[in-house]
């Protein structure tokens, strides 16, 4: 279903507080940040959510109303759900899941369309993915050193 | 089936783990996939560093981007981190600087902190399950995309004195020859409101004309209330929005 962006100046990375950074202690994890962009049905009044988190891996889901309809992430080896009597099944590297009644985002495909070392392109990906036909340049966070 | 030995069951669990167990790396980090999954099937993912008192292991930050992000919480006092701390803390971990981490001093201790790791991820991340983040889109952003797509120049939240002497927050105010004052309405008491304002602007003059935008999709609207909206400003229903550009152009044309 395509979908336009309500605001494009929402295409911009938030900075994501991290609690409790104890002084001199070395974390993996740096630059936290935060992505809301809401986003319209062209041919509808639905409306939806596309939220990403990153802070060295990431995340980015579309949400419609309470349901996880798709989903990128940096998960490394995806286990496909349980078909009794088969062997288990694994989608590995970049995958994209996708939504299946009953199964939420259970299921999920293998795909070369974004890689773990870029954020950004897996965002612009996952928005090209998701259908969005105004993808805006995306903005960085600024952060007070 | 008789049931097996002890040692026989525990080597059939060893041996599952050691299939599903895998680790990645190079002298300075390794990734260890867990045979542990998290919400959406994905094995859960440990980054293992060396460190001066011995060994790091750390969730990466993961629990803290994914709660982040299902539940919107971008403040580091939110209550949800105090409560993935008392999870880290049943485990024998630590949650700071975003991440589940521990230290161990020597490789032996790794399964346990491993899986309490693993542990405290999966039960953290239902903390966020409960939640479910508001994707308002607004019935005023709707008009002005419309707007916007059909290139009408608009002002927004303009203050207009009326004739009672209060200023009234304008949704939109639209310049063509005269002014027209634009309301979007999306339940009763907007369409009160967008009453009273329009009486105040318009008793005195007749330099503004009234605009409504009803959002028809929505339920409540009181029958009097609409007669009084019809009678006192163009209104428009969402549906037939189309209406108002053969209006607008023919007040253009007019001009």
């Amino acid at each position: 279903m395509p979908k336009r962006i309500l605001r494009e100046s929402e295409v911009a990375w938030q900075p994501l507080a991290q609690p409790k950074r104890l002084p001199g202690k070395g974390y993996r994890s740096n630059n936290a940040r935060i992505i809301r962009v809401r986003l319209l049905a062209m041919s509808s009044r639905d409306s939806f959510l596309l939220v990403g988190t990153a802070n060295g891996s990431f995340s980015f889901t579309l949400k419609w109303q309470d349901y996880d309809l798709a989903r990128i992430d940096c998960g490394r080896r995806h286990h496909l759900p349980k078909v009794q009597g088969k062997p288990d099944e694994y989608v590995h590297g970049p995958h994209v899941h996708y939504f299946v009644a009953g199964h939420g985002l259970d299921f999920a495909g293998e795909t070369s369309g974004y890689s773990f070392s870029d954020v950004n392109g897996a965002l612009a990906f996952f928005m090209r993915h998701c259908g969005i036909t105004n993808i805006p340049p995306i903005q960085e966070a600024f952060r007070l050193l | 089936m008789r049931l097996p030995h002890a040692i026989d069951l525990a080597g059939s669990l060893c041996d599952y783990f050691a299939t599903q167990v895998v680790v990645e790396g190079n002298e300075q980090e390794s990734i260890a996939l867990l045979p542990m999954r998290d919400l959406h099937g994905d094995s859960i993912t440990l980054y293992i560093e060396s460190s001066p008192y011995g060994l790091s292991v750390s969730d990466g930050g993961f629990v803290h981007h994914e709660l982040a992000a299902m539940s919107g919480s971008v403040k580091a006092d939110a209550e949800i981190w105090t409560r993935v701390e008392e999870v880290a803390k049943r485990f024998g971990i630590a949650f700071d600087g975003g991440e589940l981490n521990a230290s161990v001093g020597s490789v032996d201790q790794l399964g346990g902190v491993a899986l309490a790791i693993a542990s405290a991820v999966t039960e953290s991340l239902y903390l966020g399950r409960g939640t479910i983040p508001s994707v308002s889109v607004q019935f005023w952003e709707e008009v002005e995309l419309f707007f916007r797509d059909n290139e009408i120049v608009h002002e927004t939240g303009s203050r207009l004195p009326g004739v009672s002497g209060a200023k009234h927050k304008i949704d939109f105010v639209l310049q063509n020859g005269s002014v027209h004052v634009v309301q979007a309405i999306a339940s009763e008491q907007s369409m009160r409101r967008s009453l009273n304002i329009f009486y105040d602007l318009t008793e005195g003059s007749s330099v503004m004309r009234p605009i409504a935008f009803v959002d028809n999709e929505k339920s409540g609207y009181s029958n009097s209330s609409f007669q009084q909206l019809s009678y006192k400003a163009r209104v428009f229903e969402w549906r037939q929005r189309g209406l108002f550009l053969d209006y607008w152009s023919s007040v253009h044309a007019a001009n």
